[in-house]
């Protein structure tokens, strides 16, 4: 039922075939790059596209194609392990935060109101300054700045749907709290708590890339996206391309998820009519 | 015998303008509920019905007062002997479409008191409810069906089902009609006064309509703003009714008849 | 005399499925009358009336028939004249009146503000027709009322003042759509008083409702809807007193609860 309803919106369908090609590229990439990402030979720099280098080489030589390929496994591997953590983080506390509610509410709310008044940024660039550079860190600090932001949202969809004569009712119909939000609850927030998801990782893959690009993030030698267009900044002139596909591999990334995540928001807000 | 005792419900209600105000929603009500028999209580929107429909279903906790259930206080039991004890005080809600769990179909729902409140095997448990879906007229046809896809007399009778089929000593309707069709909430009301017969339990019907409150039971107590203000037994007609408010329900009542127009 | 409103064969059906939702439903009214339509949900009833004012997405549905009001084929109009006779001529007052006003703006200024897009009013001599009006409609405290929000007023007060405001726009057809369901008794009976008041001033009603009574109360003539078709028509006294379909005896039966307590 659902399948069909997005395979019947267009938007949807152009969002998944764009996230089901960046996981292919990510799985792929050993099999589909033709060079090694790192290797470094100074006498083949900026290198135009020929057919040993499809997309030419980078200004230590390495093979532009395979390191982009290889970027869509470095955002997705640094990706979803950040949303899984972000997800059982934000249901967990947004869950018990609503259902519980009373002192234990208020606290988190304000813990989550403070949280919320550092912008991001900051939070990444004095984690980063404490802790040094490194994939670890990014993802510790993405976490660190974005997790109050799921438990705000988780917390509000379950206080919606708690207010529901179903939960009365599942009440009622003798169901212990913990039933009640894992087998009432929780399906009836899912498709919310979805969408949510899909449009988040798009916002942390633009962070990682963003970041890395700052120098706050992964090394100019890791095949990141974000460290490509670091380092191709200087040769902006001379080698626009270095620049443009990066930005073009980011862009479509984030637009795969963001569409797909927007597509299912209209899929569902239909759905409830 | 459900036994209600003094029992008050306070909510502070914060006004930006006018600062906290407590908002007292039943105020020392008292009534006494005998088993196998069938009560009435009528009140208006805001008499504060519903809450104490919910207090006395052990779902919200009064203020003051004490609610006994065969002489033990519901509300000074645990939580966990609170949830057993519901296997015998039910509670029909007013909204019987919000009642239901979208994502659930109806065999889900039934199923859900059963598992929860009685050790019964599988076959055991299929047997109660398809014996209780035939009993409340549901054809099975529409056991893996969800609630949207019902009509609103189908889905009171989902929710009389849940309800029912744990056979309970205590059960009360609160508004479980009202926003349905004529014909079907006299089916509705026809199939409840059946179901008395069978079950023997004690029923409270909660409702604002006077009609269904004389045509359901005999005993009916009057409420508004929170207090009770009359108790009428041997309630056969408008006649029994004596308070000037219930008089003044009665006169607002439209005419049966055109003959009858003022 | 001609009659004020006369409707023939209308019929509407959902477009894209071609599913019929009203089937030939044709019905007069004469200035002053009252006529009650009654059927149980899904009949059909909302949809005519809605269907009459030229309240129906026309993408999304089809009408037929005709609909003469005073003369003039309503499905002839602009959508503008449309909407000017609406306000003028004929008025509606629905069943949920909490979601006919804007929930972030006061009363009084919705009223103000309805009432000087028909009527070329002063605001002064506006506001002071608008308390004579809810005053007579024994909403006494009409200065705390136009100063609150729709959230601060009970359903059976906005309804009230849903209906001061219809007859505000002294119009000559007021259709009431399931005005008194969502009400208790006692506000029902209230407001039922007050349209009895509308029918001695001599505007003519359509009252949708499934309540019997309150066509008891009212209406002057019946019609009973069923599946979007009439199935029966007549005189009020007529519909109680001598039904002739089994559908209208069902409901008539239905409806009167307390009649079988007393045979049995």
């Amino acid at each position: 039922m659902l399948a069909k309803k997005i395979m019947r919106n267009p938007q949807a369908v152009v969002g998944l075939i764009l996230i089901l090609l960046i996981f292919l590229m990510a799985v792929l990439a050993p099999i589909l790059a033709p060079n090694d990402p790192n290797e470094v030979d100074i006498t083949r720099k900026f290198l135009r596209a020929s057919s040993e280098y499809p997309l030419g080489t980078d200004q230590l030589g390495r093979c532009v194609l395979t390191r982009l390929l290889y970027g869509a496994r470095c955002s997705l591997c640094l990706a979803v392990p950040i949303l899984v953590i972000l997800a059982s983080v934000g249901t967990f506390l947004g869950m018990m935060g609503a259902w519980i509610g009373g002192l234990f509410d208020r606290i988190l709310s304000i813990v989550c109101d403070i949280f919320m008044a550092f912008p991001p940024l900051v939070v990444v660039l004095a984690l980063v300054g404490m802790l040094g550079q490194g994939a670890v860190n990014l993802v510790i600090s993405i976490i660190f700045s974005m997790w109050v932001w799921f438990v705000k949202v988780i917390r509000s969809y379950v206080l919606m749907e708690k207010s529901k004569d179903y939960v009365l009712a599942s009440k009622i119909a003798g169901c212990s709290s913990a039933k009640i939000l894992m087998g009432h609850i929780l399906p009836n927030i899912f498709p919310f708590m979805i969408v949510y998801f899909s449009t988040s990782i798009s916002s942390i893959i633009l962070m990682i890339s963003g970041y890395s690009f700052l120098g706050l993030g992964l090394g100019n030698d890791t095949a990141e996206r974000g460290a490509m267009l670091n380092s191709a900044k200087q040769y902006l002139y001379s080698n626009p391309n270095l620049i443009v596909y990066p930005g073009i591999c980011i862009l479509l990334t984030t637009a795969g998820f963001n569409l797909f995540g927007e597509a299912l928001r209209d899929i569902f807000s239909l759905e409830e009519d | 015998m459900l036994e209600v005792r003094h029992i008050t419900k306070q909510y502070t209600v914060k006004n930006q303008r006018k600062g906290e105000n407590v908002f007292t929603s039943v105020d020392d009500i008292s009534l006494k509920l005998k088993p196998d028999s069938s009560y009435a209580l009528i009140g208006e929107s805001g008499s504060g019905k519903s809450t104490l429909a919910m207090m006395m279903a052990a779902v919200l906790p009064p203020t003051h007062g004490e609610i006994l259930m065969d002489g033990k206080d519901i509300w000074k039991l645990t939580p966990k002997e609170r949830r057993r004890l519901r296997g015998d005080l039910q509670l029909v809600l007013q909204n019987s479409k919000g009642a239901l769990d979208p994502r659930k179909t109806v065999y889900q729902s039934i199923e859900e008191p059963l598992k929860n409140l009685c050790q019964l095997s599988r076959e055991e448990q299929q047997r109660t409810i398809y014996e209780i879906v035939e009993k409340v007229q549901l054809e099975k046809s529409l056991l893996t069906r969800k609630p949207n896809e019902l009509s609103g007399g189908q889905q009171s009778r989902v929710c009389i089902a849940r309800a029912m089929c744990l056979s309970p000593k205590f059960v009360i309707f609160d508004e479980s009609v009202s926003g349905l069709d004529v014909t079907v909430q006299k089916k509705v009301l026809d199939l409840l006064l059946e179901l008395r017969k069978e079950f023997h339990g004690t029923y409270l019907f909660i409702t604002h309509d006077i009609d269904v409150a004389l045509y359901m039971s005999d005993h009916i107590f009057v409420m508004k703003e929170g207090h009770l203000l009359d108790e009428v037994q041997n309630a056969l007609s408008y006649d029994a009714f004596q308070h000037p408010y219930s008089r003044e329900l009665i006169a607002s009542l439209p005419p049966k008849s055109p003959h009858y127009r003022l | 005399m001609k009659p004020l409103l006369e409707v023939n064969n209308l019929s509407i059906s959902l477009k894209k499925q071609g599913i019929p939702i009203v089937e030939g439903v044709s019905f007069q009214l004469k200035k002053g009358q009252i006529l009650g339509m009654i059927g149980e949900s899904g009949s059909g009833k909302s949809m005519t009336c809605r269907g009459i004012l030229g309240l129906l997405d026309t993408h999304r549905f089809s009408l037929s028939g005709t609909a003469s009001f005073q003369g003039q084929n309503l499905f002839q109009l602009t959508p503008k004249e449309m909407q000017m006779l609406r306000g003028e001529k004929i008025t509606m007052v629905m069943q949920n009146p909490m979601t006919a006003f804007d929930p972030v703006c006061k009363v009084g200024r919705q009223m103000l503000e309805t009432l000087r897009s028909h009527r070329k009013l002063s605001k002064v001599s506006a506001m002071k027709s608008i308390k004579a009006e809810l005053e007579r409609l024994g909403l006494a405290d009409t200065q705390r009322i136009m100063d609150s929000y729709p959230y601060e007023l009970s359903g059976g007060m906005l309804q009230r003042i849903m209906i001061a405001l219809a007859l505000l726009l002294s119009p000559e057809l007021i259709i009431a759509d399931e005005a008194t369901t969502a009400l208790d008794v006692r506000t029902q009976g209230a407001i039922l008083e007050e349209f009895s008041k509308i029918r001695e001033a001599g505007i003519a009603m359509i009252i949708v409702t499934h309540n019997f009574g309150v066509l008891a109360k009212l209406a002057d003539e019946v019609v009973v809807l069923k599946d979007g078709g009439i199935v029966e028509r007549g005189d009020v006294f007529e519909i109680f007193d001598k039904p002739t379909q089994g559908y209208t005896k069902k409901l008539l039966q239905a409806s009167n609860l307390r009649k079988e307590i007393s045979n049995a």
